[in-house]
Protein backbone atom coordinates (compact mmCIF):
# COMPACT_ATOMS: atom_id res chain seq x y z
CA UNK A 1 0.00 0.00 0.00
CA UNK A 2 2.81 2.08 0.60
CA UNK A 3 3.24 3.22 -3.20
CA UNK A 4 -0.18 4.23 -3.30
CA UNK A 5 -0.18 6.63 -0.33
CA UNK A 6 3.07 8.15 -1.64
CA UNK A 7 1.71 8.96 -4.91
CA UNK A 8 -1.78 10.14 -3.53
CA UNK A 9 0.56 12.41 -0.99
CA UNK A 10 2.84 13.78 -3.54
CA UNK A 11 -0.38 14.56 -6.04
CA UNK A 12 -1.97 16.08 -3.38
CA UNK A 13 -0.26 17.59 -0.45
CA UNK A 14 2.69 19.28 -2.46
CA UNK A 15 -0.15 20.71 -4.41
CA UNK A 16 -2.17 21.70 -2.22
CA UNK A 17 0.46 24.03 -0.18
CA UNK A 18 1.67 24.97 -3.19
CA UNK A 19 -1.74 26.48 -3.82
CA UNK A 20 -2.10 28.22 -0.82
CA UNK A 21 1.27 29.91 -1.89
CA UNK A 22 0.02 31.42 -5.21
CA UNK A 23 -3.43 32.49 -3.80
CA UNK A 24 -1.09 34.48 -1.02
CA UNK A 25 0.03 36.51 -4.53
CA UNK A 26 -1.03 38.54 -7.14
CA UNK A 27 -0.06 35.85 -9.69
CA UNK A 28 -0.88 36.36 -13.34
CA UNK A 29 0.73 34.48 -15.76
CA UNK A 30 1.01 37.96 -18.65
CA UNK A 31 2.94 39.59 -15.83
CA UNK A 32 6.19 38.83 -14.17
CA UNK A 33 5.60 40.64 -11.04
CA UNK A 34 4.26 39.04 -8.14
CA UNK A 35 3.49 40.70 -4.95
CA UNK A 36 2.86 39.20 -1.93
CA UNK A 37 -1.07 40.44 -1.00
CA UNK A 38 -1.95 38.12 1.93
CA UNK A 39 -5.70 37.84 1.70
CA UNK A 40 -6.73 40.22 -0.65
CA UNK A 41 -7.92 37.27 -3.08
CA UNK A 42 -9.86 36.04 -0.97
CA UNK A 43 -11.44 38.89 0.38
CA UNK A 44 -11.70 40.45 -3.00
CA UNK A 45 -13.70 36.83 -4.25
CA UNK A 46 -15.87 37.08 -1.35
CA UNK A 47 -16.91 40.55 -0.64
CA UNK A 48 -16.49 42.13 -4.16
CA UNK A 49 -16.94 39.37 -6.53
CA UNK A 50 -20.23 38.92 -8.07
CA UNK A 51 -19.41 36.57 -10.60
CA UNK A 52 -18.01 33.89 -7.72
CA UNK A 53 -21.31 34.52 -6.12
CA UNK A 54 -23.26 33.81 -8.83
CA UNK A 55 -21.08 30.59 -9.89
CA UNK A 56 -21.80 29.58 -5.84
CA UNK A 57 -25.62 29.56 -6.54
CA UNK A 58 -26.23 28.43 -9.81
CA UNK A 59 -23.96 25.67 -8.71
CA UNK A 60 -26.28 25.00 -5.88
CA UNK A 61 -29.40 25.51 -7.61
CA UNK A 62 -28.07 23.19 -10.58
CA UNK A 63 -27.25 20.42 -7.66
CA UNK A 64 -29.97 20.68 -5.71
CA UNK A 65 -32.41 20.38 -8.65
CA UNK A 66 -30.66 17.89 -10.25
CA UNK A 67 -30.97 15.53 -7.21
CA UNK A 68 -34.04 16.25 -6.35
CA UNK A 69 -35.36 15.23 -9.83
CA UNK A 70 -33.52 11.93 -9.86
CA UNK A 71 -34.27 10.83 -6.32
CA UNK A 72 -38.07 11.65 -6.98
CA UNK A 73 -37.87 10.13 -10.54
CA UNK A 74 -35.58 6.98 -9.08
CA UNK A 75 -37.86 6.56 -5.82
CA UNK A 76 -41.11 6.52 -8.00
CA UNK A 77 -39.81 3.71 -10.58
CA UNK A 78 -38.31 1.80 -7.45
CA UNK A 79 -41.97 1.71 -5.34
CA UNK A 80 -43.74 1.25 -8.24
CA UNK A 81 -41.68 -2.25 -9.83
CA UNK A 82 -40.62 -3.23 -6.13
CA UNK A 83 -42.96 -5.92 -6.45
CA UNK A 84 -42.39 -6.57 -10.54
CA UNK A 85 -38.30 -6.20 -10.24
CA UNK A 86 -38.55 -9.31 -12.79
CA UNK A 87 -39.45 -6.89 -15.50
CA UNK A 88 -36.86 -4.63 -14.72
CA UNK A 89 -34.08 -7.03 -15.63
CA UNK A 90 -34.77 -6.82 -19.77
CA UNK A 91 -34.32 -2.98 -19.80
CA UNK A 92 -31.86 -2.72 -17.24
CA UNK A 93 -29.08 -2.74 -19.06
CA UNK A 94 -30.77 -0.59 -22.10
CA UNK A 95 -31.80 2.45 -19.61
CA UNK A 96 -28.36 2.16 -17.62
CA UNK A 97 -26.47 3.65 -20.79
CA UNK A 98 -26.79 6.68 -20.30
CA UNK A 99 -24.82 6.47 -17.23
CA UNK A 100 -21.82 4.80 -19.51
CA UNK A 101 -21.28 7.56 -21.54
CA UNK A 102 -18.79 10.56 -20.82
CA UNK A 103 -20.16 13.28 -19.48
CA UNK A 104 -18.85 15.46 -21.88
CA UNK A 105 -20.91 13.40 -24.92
CA UNK A 106 -23.99 13.95 -22.94
CA UNK A 107 -23.03 17.73 -22.80
CA UNK A 108 -22.95 17.42 -26.77
CA UNK A 109 -25.87 15.78 -26.81
CA UNK A 110 -28.15 18.00 -24.51
CA UNK A 111 -26.73 21.44 -26.90
CA UNK A 112 -27.96 19.27 -29.92
CA UNK A 113 -30.88 18.53 -28.43
CA UNK A 114 -31.86 21.77 -26.59
CA UNK A 115 -31.07 23.71 -29.84
CA UNK A 116 -34.03 25.75 -30.22
CA UNK A 117 -34.39 24.96 -34.33
CA UNK A 118 -32.69 22.11 -35.27
CA UNK A 119 -33.25 20.13 -31.57
CA UNK A 120 -35.43 17.55 -31.26
CA UNK A 121 -36.27 18.60 -27.92
CA UNK A 122 -38.66 21.14 -28.73
CA UNK A 123 -39.95 18.82 -31.97
CA UNK A 124 -41.29 16.35 -29.22
CA UNK A 125 -42.98 18.78 -27.32
CA UNK A 126 -44.64 20.56 -30.05
CA UNK A 127 -46.41 16.71 -30.33
CA UNK A 128 -47.52 16.93 -27.30
CA UNK A 129 -48.69 20.30 -26.18
CA UNK A 130 -51.00 22.22 -28.88
CA UNK A 131 -49.07 24.85 -31.20
CA UNK A 132 -45.93 24.85 -32.32
CA UNK A 133 -42.98 24.63 -29.44
CA UNK A 134 -40.06 27.26 -29.76
CA UNK A 135 -38.06 27.60 -26.44
CA UNK A 136 -34.68 28.84 -26.83
CA UNK A 137 -33.57 26.76 -24.06
CA UNK A 138 -29.46 27.81 -24.74
CA UNK A 139 -30.59 31.21 -25.19
CA UNK A 140 -32.68 32.28 -22.29
CA UNK A 141 -30.60 33.25 -18.77
CA UNK A 142 -32.91 31.68 -17.07
CA UNK A 143 -33.79 27.99 -18.70
CA UNK A 144 -29.51 27.44 -19.25
CA UNK A 145 -28.87 26.18 -15.94
CA UNK A 146 -32.35 23.87 -16.53
CA UNK A 147 -30.13 22.30 -19.51
CA UNK A 148 -27.82 21.39 -17.26
CA UNK A 149 -30.55 19.79 -14.42
CA UNK A 150 -32.10 17.97 -17.40
CA UNK A 151 -29.06 16.40 -19.11
CA UNK A 152 -27.55 15.52 -15.71
CA UNK A 153 -31.20 14.20 -14.64
CA UNK A 154 -31.16 11.95 -18.01
CA UNK A 155 -27.65 10.11 -17.51
CA UNK A 156 -28.21 9.44 -13.59
CA UNK A 157 -32.07 9.43 -12.84
CA UNK A 158 -31.90 5.97 -14.08
CA UNK A 159 -29.01 5.01 -11.57
CA UNK A 160 -30.96 6.13 -8.66
CA UNK A 161 -33.95 4.25 -9.96
CA UNK A 162 -31.63 1.21 -9.77
CA UNK A 163 -29.80 1.48 -6.76
CA UNK A 164 -33.00 2.33 -4.83
CA UNK A 165 -34.67 -0.54 -6.25
CA UNK A 166 -31.97 -2.54 -4.86
CA UNK A 167 -32.15 -0.83 -1.37
CA UNK A 168 -36.36 -1.70 -1.83
CA UNK A 169 -35.51 -5.65 -2.89
CA UNK A 170 -33.15 -6.04 0.29
CA UNK A 171 -35.49 -5.09 3.13
CA UNK A 172 -36.88 -7.44 5.18
CA UNK A 173 -40.21 -8.71 4.83
CA UNK A 174 -41.06 -9.44 8.39
CA UNK A 175 -40.81 -5.94 9.61
CA UNK A 176 -42.41 -5.28 6.68
CA UNK A 177 -45.22 -7.70 7.43
CA UNK A 178 -45.51 -7.02 11.06
CA UNK A 179 -46.27 -3.32 10.30
CA UNK A 180 -49.13 -4.49 8.02
CA UNK A 181 -50.85 -6.77 10.51
CA UNK A 182 -50.66 -3.71 12.67
CA UNK A 183 -52.70 -2.07 9.99
CA UNK A 184 -49.99 0.48 8.73
CA UNK A 185 -50.52 1.62 5.10
CA UNK A 186 -50.35 4.10 2.57
CA UNK A 187 -47.65 6.84 3.13
CA UNK A 188 -47.29 6.45 7.02
CA UNK A 189 -45.74 2.64 5.93
CA UNK A 190 -43.91 4.12 3.43
CA UNK A 191 -42.69 6.70 5.89
CA UNK A 192 -42.50 4.65 8.70
CA UNK A 193 -40.81 1.58 7.78
CA UNK A 194 -40.10 1.19 4.01
CA UNK A 195 -37.76 4.51 4.27
CA UNK A 196 -35.98 3.66 7.48
CA UNK A 197 -35.24 0.02 5.89
CA UNK A 198 -33.60 1.65 2.91
CA UNK A 199 -31.66 4.84 4.65
CA UNK A 200 -28.87 3.44 4.59
CA UNK A 201 -28.88 2.89 0.79
CA UNK A 202 -30.61 6.02 0.20
CA UNK A 203 -27.94 8.14 1.91
CA UNK A 204 -25.12 6.47 -0.54
CA UNK A 205 -26.95 7.63 -3.14
CA UNK A 206 -27.90 11.18 -2.40
CA UNK A 207 -23.71 11.34 -1.13
CA UNK A 208 -22.64 10.22 -4.10
CA UNK A 209 -24.85 12.16 -6.48
CA UNK A 210 -24.71 15.49 -4.56
CA UNK A 211 -20.86 15.44 -4.35
CA UNK A 212 -20.21 14.35 -8.01
CA UNK A 213 -23.05 17.11 -8.48
CA UNK A 214 -20.98 19.95 -6.51
CA UNK A 215 -18.50 20.06 -9.29
CA UNK A 216 -20.20 19.86 -12.17
CA UNK A 217 -17.76 20.71 -14.80
CA UNK A 218 -17.78 18.34 -17.81
CA UNK A 219 -21.18 18.73 -18.67
CA UNK A 220 -21.36 22.65 -18.20
CA UNK A 221 -18.23 22.71 -20.35
CA UNK A 222 -20.11 21.17 -23.46
CA UNK A 223 -23.44 22.18 -23.10
CA UNK A 224 -23.62 25.70 -22.24
CA UNK A 225 -19.96 26.64 -21.26
CA UNK A 226 -21.27 28.42 -18.45
CA UNK A 227 -23.85 30.62 -20.55
CA UNK A 228 -25.33 32.76 -21.77
CA UNK A 229 -23.33 35.04 -19.92
CA UNK A 230 -22.80 33.24 -16.88
CA UNK A 231 -26.04 32.46 -16.14
CA UNK A 232 -25.35 28.43 -16.12
CA UNK A 233 -21.96 28.85 -15.34
CA UNK A 234 -20.28 26.33 -12.00
CA UNK A 235 -17.84 26.80 -9.25
CA UNK A 236 -15.55 24.47 -10.90
CA UNK A 237 -15.93 26.43 -14.20
CA UNK A 238 -15.54 29.72 -12.93
CA UNK A 239 -12.35 28.56 -11.27
CA UNK A 240 -11.48 27.04 -14.50
CA UNK A 241 -11.85 30.55 -16.46
CA UNK A 242 -10.06 32.38 -13.75
CA UNK A 243 -6.66 30.24 -14.27
CA UNK A 244 -7.06 29.26 -17.83
CA UNK A 245 -8.65 31.71 -19.51
CA UNK A 246 -8.41 34.79 -17.51
CA UNK A 247 -4.76 33.42 -16.43
CA UNK A 248 -5.35 35.20 -13.04
CA UNK A 249 -3.76 32.18 -10.84
CA UNK A 250 -3.74 33.93 -7.99
CA UNK A 251 -7.54 34.37 -7.93
CA UNK A 252 -7.70 31.10 -9.52
CA UNK A 253 -6.30 29.53 -6.36
CA UNK A 254 -7.63 31.53 -3.81
CA UNK A 255 -11.58 30.43 -5.36
CA UNK A 256 -10.68 26.74 -5.41
CA UNK A 257 -8.84 26.68 -2.17
CA UNK A 258 -12.31 28.05 -0.97
CA UNK A 259 -14.20 25.66 -2.77
CA UNK A 260 -12.15 23.46 -0.93
CA UNK A 261 -12.93 24.63 2.32
CA UNK A 262 -16.51 24.38 1.78
CA UNK A 263 -16.16 21.10 0.32
CA UNK A 264 -13.95 19.49 2.49
CA UNK A 265 -17.18 20.37 5.36
CA UNK A 266 -19.30 18.44 3.02
CA UNK A 267 -16.61 15.97 2.20
CA UNK A 268 -16.29 14.67 5.85
CA UNK A 269 -19.84 14.68 7.36
CA UNK A 270 -20.65 12.68 3.65
CA UNK A 271 -17.65 10.33 3.70
CA UNK A 272 -18.26 9.31 7.30
CA UNK A 273 -21.86 8.51 6.69
CA UNK A 274 -20.96 6.40 3.66
CA UNK A 275 -18.36 4.40 5.68
CA UNK A 276 -20.95 4.20 8.56
CA UNK A 277 -23.59 2.88 6.62
CA UNK A 278 -21.40 0.50 3.86
CA UNK A 279 -20.57 -1.33 6.89
CA UNK B 1 -46.49 -16.35 5.46
CA UNK B 2 -43.87 -16.58 2.49
CA UNK B 3 -41.58 -13.11 1.38
CA UNK B 4 -42.64 -13.40 -1.65
CA UNK B 5 -46.27 -12.86 -0.15
CA UNK B 6 -45.42 -9.23 1.60
CA UNK B 7 -43.49 -8.58 -1.31
CA UNK B 8 -47.36 -8.44 -3.15
CA UNK B 9 -49.03 -6.18 -0.53
CA UNK B 10 -47.44 -3.24 0.70
CA UNK B 11 -47.69 -0.01 -0.92
CA UNK B 12 -48.69 -0.99 -4.11
CA UNK B 13 -52.53 -1.17 -5.15
CA UNK B 14 -52.81 -3.39 -7.89
CA UNK B 15 -51.27 -1.48 -11.16
CA UNK B 16 -52.08 -3.10 -14.27
CA UNK B 17 -49.55 -5.39 -15.32
CA UNK B 18 -49.69 -2.86 -19.15
CA UNK B 19 -49.04 -0.29 -17.03
CA UNK B 20 -45.65 -1.27 -15.57
CA UNK B 21 -45.04 -2.09 -18.96
CA UNK B 22 -45.91 0.80 -20.51
CA UNK B 23 -43.65 2.94 -17.88
CA UNK B 24 -40.75 0.65 -18.75
CA UNK B 25 -41.21 1.07 -22.12
CA UNK B 26 -41.57 5.15 -22.21
CA UNK B 27 -38.01 4.83 -19.69
CA UNK B 28 -36.14 2.83 -22.22
CA UNK B 29 -37.14 5.31 -24.80
CA UNK B 30 -36.29 8.34 -22.60
CA UNK B 31 -32.89 6.51 -22.10
CA UNK B 32 -32.12 5.53 -25.37
CA UNK B 33 -33.70 8.02 -28.09
CA UNK B 34 -30.94 11.04 -27.28
CA UNK B 35 -28.38 8.35 -28.38
CA UNK B 36 -30.03 7.13 -31.19
CA UNK B 37 -30.34 10.96 -32.28
CA UNK B 38 -26.21 10.84 -32.17
CA UNK B 39 -25.83 8.01 -33.80
CA UNK B 40 -28.58 8.76 -37.02
CA UNK B 41 -27.04 12.02 -37.21
CA UNK B 42 -23.76 10.91 -37.26
CA UNK B 43 -24.82 9.70 -40.70
CA UNK B 44 -26.78 12.79 -42.27
CA UNK B 45 -25.29 14.52 -45.16
CA UNK B 46 -24.06 18.50 -43.73
CA UNK B 47 -27.22 20.12 -44.74
CA UNK B 48 -29.34 17.88 -42.31
CA UNK B 49 -27.14 18.55 -39.29
CA UNK B 50 -29.30 21.75 -38.97
CA UNK B 51 -32.30 21.52 -40.62
CA UNK B 52 -34.79 22.69 -39.03
CA UNK B 53 -37.65 20.65 -38.15
CA UNK B 54 -35.02 18.28 -37.23
CA UNK B 55 -34.61 15.69 -39.27
CA UNK B 56 -34.93 11.77 -37.79
CA UNK B 57 -33.86 9.70 -40.70
CA UNK B 58 -31.00 10.58 -42.88
CA UNK B 59 -32.46 11.47 -46.68
CA UNK B 60 -29.18 10.24 -47.91
CA UNK B 61 -27.06 7.73 -45.37
CA UNK B 62 -23.74 8.37 -45.72
CA UNK B 63 -20.56 8.32 -43.91
CA UNK B 64 -18.72 11.43 -44.67
CA UNK B 65 -18.47 12.62 -40.98
CA UNK B 66 -16.94 9.58 -40.18
CA UNK B 67 -13.96 10.22 -42.70
CA UNK B 68 -13.91 14.04 -41.97
CA UNK B 69 -13.60 12.84 -38.03
CA UNK B 70 -11.23 9.83 -38.43
CA UNK B 71 -8.58 11.54 -40.71
CA UNK B 72 -8.78 15.13 -41.72
CA UNK B 73 -9.61 15.96 -37.93
CA UNK B 74 -7.38 13.31 -36.60
CA UNK B 75 -10.12 11.47 -34.42
CA UNK B 76 -8.13 8.25 -35.17
CA UNK B 77 -5.36 9.91 -33.21
CA UNK B 78 -7.32 11.06 -29.92
CA UNK B 79 -8.98 7.18 -30.16
CA UNK B 80 -5.09 5.93 -30.04
CA UNK B 81 -4.39 8.43 -27.20
CA UNK B 82 -7.80 7.12 -25.29
CA UNK B 83 -6.22 4.08 -25.44
CA UNK B 84 -2.70 3.98 -24.47
CA UNK B 85 -3.60 6.35 -21.75
CA UNK B 86 -6.22 4.82 -20.35
CA UNK B 87 -5.01 1.21 -21.05
CA UNK B 88 -1.86 1.75 -18.99
CA UNK B 89 -3.29 3.53 -16.35
CA UNK B 90 -5.71 1.89 -15.79
CA UNK B 91 -3.20 -1.39 -15.19
CA UNK B 92 -0.92 0.33 -13.21
CA UNK B 93 -3.90 1.50 -11.24
CA UNK B 94 -5.23 -2.23 -10.57
CA UNK B 95 -1.30 -2.97 -9.61
CA UNK B 96 -1.18 -0.48 -7.33
CA UNK B 97 -4.52 -0.71 -5.90
CA UNK B 98 -5.11 -4.29 -5.24
CA UNK B 99 -1.87 -4.68 -3.63
CA UNK B 100 -2.91 -1.47 -1.38
CA UNK B 101 -6.65 -2.94 -0.99
CA UNK B 102 -5.32 -6.11 0.32
CA UNK B 103 -3.23 -4.95 2.60
CA UNK B 104 -5.89 -2.74 4.08
CA UNK B 105 -8.06 -5.73 3.80
CA UNK B 106 -5.95 -8.27 6.09
CA UNK B 107 -3.90 -6.10 8.02
CA UNK B 108 -5.98 -2.94 8.90
CA UNK B 109 -3.08 -1.34 7.48
CA UNK B 110 -3.00 2.69 8.63
CA UNK B 111 -6.17 2.08 10.56
CA UNK B 112 -9.71 3.60 9.53
CA UNK B 113 -8.83 6.67 8.54
CA UNK B 114 -6.08 6.38 5.83
CA UNK B 115 -8.69 4.25 4.31
CA UNK B 116 -11.52 7.00 4.47
CA UNK B 117 -8.84 9.79 3.05
CA UNK B 118 -8.03 7.84 0.07
CA UNK B 119 -11.30 7.87 -0.79
CA UNK B 120 -12.15 11.33 -0.31
CA UNK B 121 -9.64 12.29 -2.05
CA UNK B 122 -12.24 10.86 -4.96
CA UNK B 123 -14.73 13.61 -3.81
CA UNK B 124 -12.07 16.67 -4.53
CA UNK B 125 -12.41 18.29 -7.77
CA UNK B 126 -9.50 18.06 -9.42
CA UNK B 127 -9.84 21.88 -10.81
CA UNK B 128 -8.45 22.66 -7.12
CA UNK B 129 -4.87 20.69 -8.28
CA UNK B 130 -4.71 21.73 -11.27
CA UNK B 131 -3.04 24.92 -11.37
CA UNK B 132 0.32 23.52 -8.93
CA UNK B 133 0.34 20.30 -10.52
CA UNK B 134 0.51 22.12 -13.82
CA UNK B 135 2.95 24.34 -12.74
CA UNK B 136 5.07 21.02 -11.03
CA UNK B 137 4.77 19.14 -14.44
CA UNK B 138 5.85 22.16 -16.32
CA UNK B 139 9.10 22.17 -14.47
CA UNK B 140 9.60 18.28 -14.51
CA UNK B 141 9.08 18.01 -18.07
CA UNK B 142 5.98 15.70 -17.59
CA UNK B 143 3.40 18.78 -19.33
CA UNK B 144 2.05 16.91 -22.78
CA UNK B 145 3.82 13.89 -22.40
CA UNK B 146 2.06 10.34 -22.40
CA UNK B 147 4.26 9.43 -19.12
CA UNK B 148 2.72 12.67 -17.20
CA UNK B 149 -1.20 11.47 -18.54
CA UNK B 150 -0.40 8.32 -16.95
CA UNK B 151 0.50 9.29 -13.84
CA UNK B 152 -2.21 11.37 -13.21
CA UNK B 153 -5.02 8.96 -14.49
CA UNK B 154 -3.62 6.07 -12.37
CA UNK B 155 -3.47 8.46 -9.28
CA UNK B 156 -6.83 9.40 -9.94
CA UNK B 157 -8.70 5.76 -10.43
CA UNK B 158 -6.56 5.08 -7.08
CA UNK B 159 -8.91 5.67 -4.96
CA UNK B 160 -12.15 3.62 -6.81
CA UNK B 161 -9.59 0.45 -7.28
CA UNK B 162 -8.43 0.49 -3.45
CA UNK B 163 -12.64 0.58 -1.84
CA UNK B 164 -14.00 -1.79 -4.73
CA UNK B 165 -11.17 -4.00 -4.42
CA UNK B 166 -11.01 -4.38 -0.25
CA UNK B 167 -14.91 -5.00 -1.03
CA UNK B 168 -14.01 -8.18 -2.65
CA UNK B 169 -11.02 -9.13 -0.45
CA UNK B 170 -13.49 -8.80 2.33
CA UNK B 171 -15.58 -11.22 1.50
CA UNK B 172 -12.86 -13.93 0.81
CA UNK B 173 -13.12 -16.57 3.53
CA UNK B 174 -9.67 -16.17 5.81
CA UNK B 175 -9.85 -20.11 6.81
CA UNK B 176 -8.32 -20.67 2.82
CA UNK B 177 -5.52 -18.19 3.41
CA UNK B 178 -4.26 -19.20 7.02
CA UNK B 179 -4.00 -22.52 6.47
CA UNK B 180 -1.59 -21.52 3.45
CA UNK B 181 0.31 -19.47 5.88
CA UNK B 182 0.75 -22.18 8.22
CA UNK B 183 2.14 -24.27 5.31
CA UNK B 184 4.84 -21.40 4.96
CA UNK B 185 3.74 -19.24 2.05
CA UNK B 186 4.90 -15.66 2.02
CA UNK B 187 2.12 -13.17 2.24
CA UNK B 188 2.95 -11.97 -1.63
CA UNK B 189 2.55 -15.63 -2.99
CA UNK B 190 -1.01 -16.17 -1.10
CA UNK B 191 -1.89 -12.68 -2.45
CA UNK B 192 -1.10 -13.78 -6.07
CA UNK B 193 -1.81 -17.75 -5.55
CA UNK B 194 -4.98 -17.44 -3.57
CA UNK B 195 -6.28 -13.68 -2.97
CA UNK B 196 -6.15 -13.34 -6.86
CA UNK B 197 -7.15 -16.12 -8.45
CA UNK B 198 -10.69 -15.86 -5.55
CA UNK B 199 -11.76 -12.81 -6.33
CA UNK B 200 -11.09 -13.02 -10.22
CA UNK B 201 -14.66 -11.72 -10.96
CA UNK B 202 -14.55 -8.78 -8.79
CA UNK B 203 -11.04 -7.91 -10.50
CA UNK B 204 -12.26 -8.47 -13.76
CA UNK B 205 -14.90 -6.26 -12.95
CA UNK B 206 -13.00 -3.76 -11.50
CA UNK B 207 -10.40 -3.24 -14.04
CA UNK B 208 -13.53 -2.94 -16.66
CA UNK B 209 -14.88 -0.30 -14.56
CA UNK B 210 -11.48 1.55 -14.07
CA UNK B 211 -11.17 1.77 -17.60
CA UNK B 212 -14.58 3.03 -18.24
CA UNK B 213 -14.32 6.16 -15.96
CA UNK B 214 -10.88 6.60 -17.30
CA UNK B 215 -12.63 6.80 -21.00
CA UNK B 216 -14.79 9.51 -19.72
CA UNK B 217 -12.05 11.80 -18.28
CA UNK B 218 -12.10 15.23 -19.75
CA UNK B 219 -10.74 17.52 -17.14
CA UNK B 220 -7.15 15.65 -16.45
CA UNK B 221 -6.19 16.01 -20.65
CA UNK B 222 -8.26 18.90 -21.15
CA UNK B 223 -5.26 20.68 -19.05
CA UNK B 224 -2.36 18.57 -18.81
CA UNK B 225 -2.72 17.84 -22.94
CA UNK B 226 -2.23 19.62 -25.92
CA UNK B 227 -3.66 18.88 -29.13
CA UNK B 228 -0.84 16.02 -29.56
CA UNK B 229 -2.02 13.88 -26.41
CA UNK B 230 -5.61 14.79 -26.81
CA UNK B 231 -8.47 12.34 -25.65
CA UNK B 232 -11.43 11.29 -27.01
CA UNK B 233 -13.15 13.24 -24.74
CA UNK B 234 -11.41 16.92 -25.28
CA UNK B 235 -11.32 16.06 -29.10
CA UNK B 236 -14.85 16.22 -28.39
CA UNK B 237 -14.99 19.72 -26.95
CA UNK B 238 -11.67 21.02 -29.21
CA UNK B 239 -14.62 21.77 -32.16
CA UNK B 240 -16.53 23.84 -30.24
CA UNK B 241 -13.82 26.08 -29.47
CA UNK B 242 -12.32 26.03 -33.20
CA UNK B 243 -13.16 28.80 -35.52
CA UNK B 244 -14.03 26.54 -38.71
CA UNK B 245 -18.18 26.75 -37.25
CA UNK B 246 -19.96 23.96 -35.60
CA UNK B 247 -19.17 20.63 -36.88
CA UNK B 248 -22.14 18.56 -35.40
CA UNK B 249 -21.69 15.84 -37.92
CA UNK B 250 -18.05 14.81 -37.18
CA UNK B 251 -18.81 15.40 -33.83
CA UNK B 252 -21.72 13.04 -33.54
CA UNK B 253 -19.19 10.76 -35.64
CA UNK B 254 -16.50 10.98 -32.45
CA UNK B 255 -19.30 10.42 -29.84
CA UNK B 256 -20.21 7.20 -31.43
CA UNK B 257 -16.44 6.35 -31.21
CA UNK B 258 -16.25 7.42 -27.73
CA UNK B 259 -19.88 5.48 -26.95
CA UNK B 260 -19.56 2.12 -28.65
CA UNK B 261 -16.62 0.62 -26.43
CA UNK B 262 -18.30 1.85 -23.24
CA UNK B 263 -21.15 0.37 -23.72
CA UNK B 264 -19.79 -2.88 -25.00
CA UNK B 265 -17.97 -3.45 -21.86
CA UNK B 266 -20.60 -2.02 -19.39
CA UNK B 267 -22.83 -4.99 -21.35
CA UNK B 268 -20.21 -7.55 -19.78
CA UNK B 269 -19.87 -6.47 -16.30
CA UNK B 270 -23.66 -5.52 -15.83
CA UNK B 271 -23.88 -7.98 -12.58
CA UNK B 272 -21.08 -5.28 -10.82
CA UNK B 273 -22.31 -1.57 -12.16
CA UNK B 274 -24.18 -0.40 -9.34
CA UNK B 275 -21.70 -1.85 -6.70
CA UNK B 276 -19.11 -0.03 -8.97
CA UNK B 277 -21.02 3.01 -9.19
CA UNK B 278 -21.04 2.99 -5.38
CA UNK B 279 -17.66 2.67 -4.65
CA UNK B 280 -18.80 -1.44 -3.31
CA UNK B 281 -21.13 0.37 -0.77
CA UNK B 282 -24.04 -1.10 -2.03
CA UNK B 283 -23.39 -4.97 -3.57
CA UNK B 284 -26.66 -4.45 -5.40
Amino acid sequence: MAPAVLLLLGLTAYPFGYAIYISLHTWKVTRPARPFIGFDNFRELLFDDERFINSIEQTLIIASSALALEFLFGLGMALLFWTAYQRVRWVATGILVPMMIAPVVVGFTARMAFNNSFGFLNQILSLLWPGDVNIQWLSDPTLAPLVIILADTWQWGPFMFLILLAGLLATEGDQLEAAVVDGAKGFRLFWNVVLPSIKPILLIALVLRGLDLLRTFDLVALATRGGPGISSETITFYIYNLSFKFFDLGMGAAAALLMLGGLSIVVFFAVRSVVRAAR
Amino acid sequence: MSRVRTRRSPLRRAGTNAGLTAALLLALLLALLPIVWVVLTSFKPELEWVSDPPVWIPGDWTAESYTQMWTDDDGAGALWNSLIIVGIATVAAMTIGSLAAYSFSRFRTGGRHIVTWILSIKFLPPVVFAVPLLIMFTDVGLYDSYRGLILLYTAFQLPFVVWLMKGFFDEIPLEIEESARVDGCSWFSIFTRFALPLSAPGLAATTLLTFIFGWSEYFIPLVFASHEHFTVPVQLSAYFSEAVGLEWGPQAALSVVGILPVVLLALLIQKYLIRGMTFGAVKG
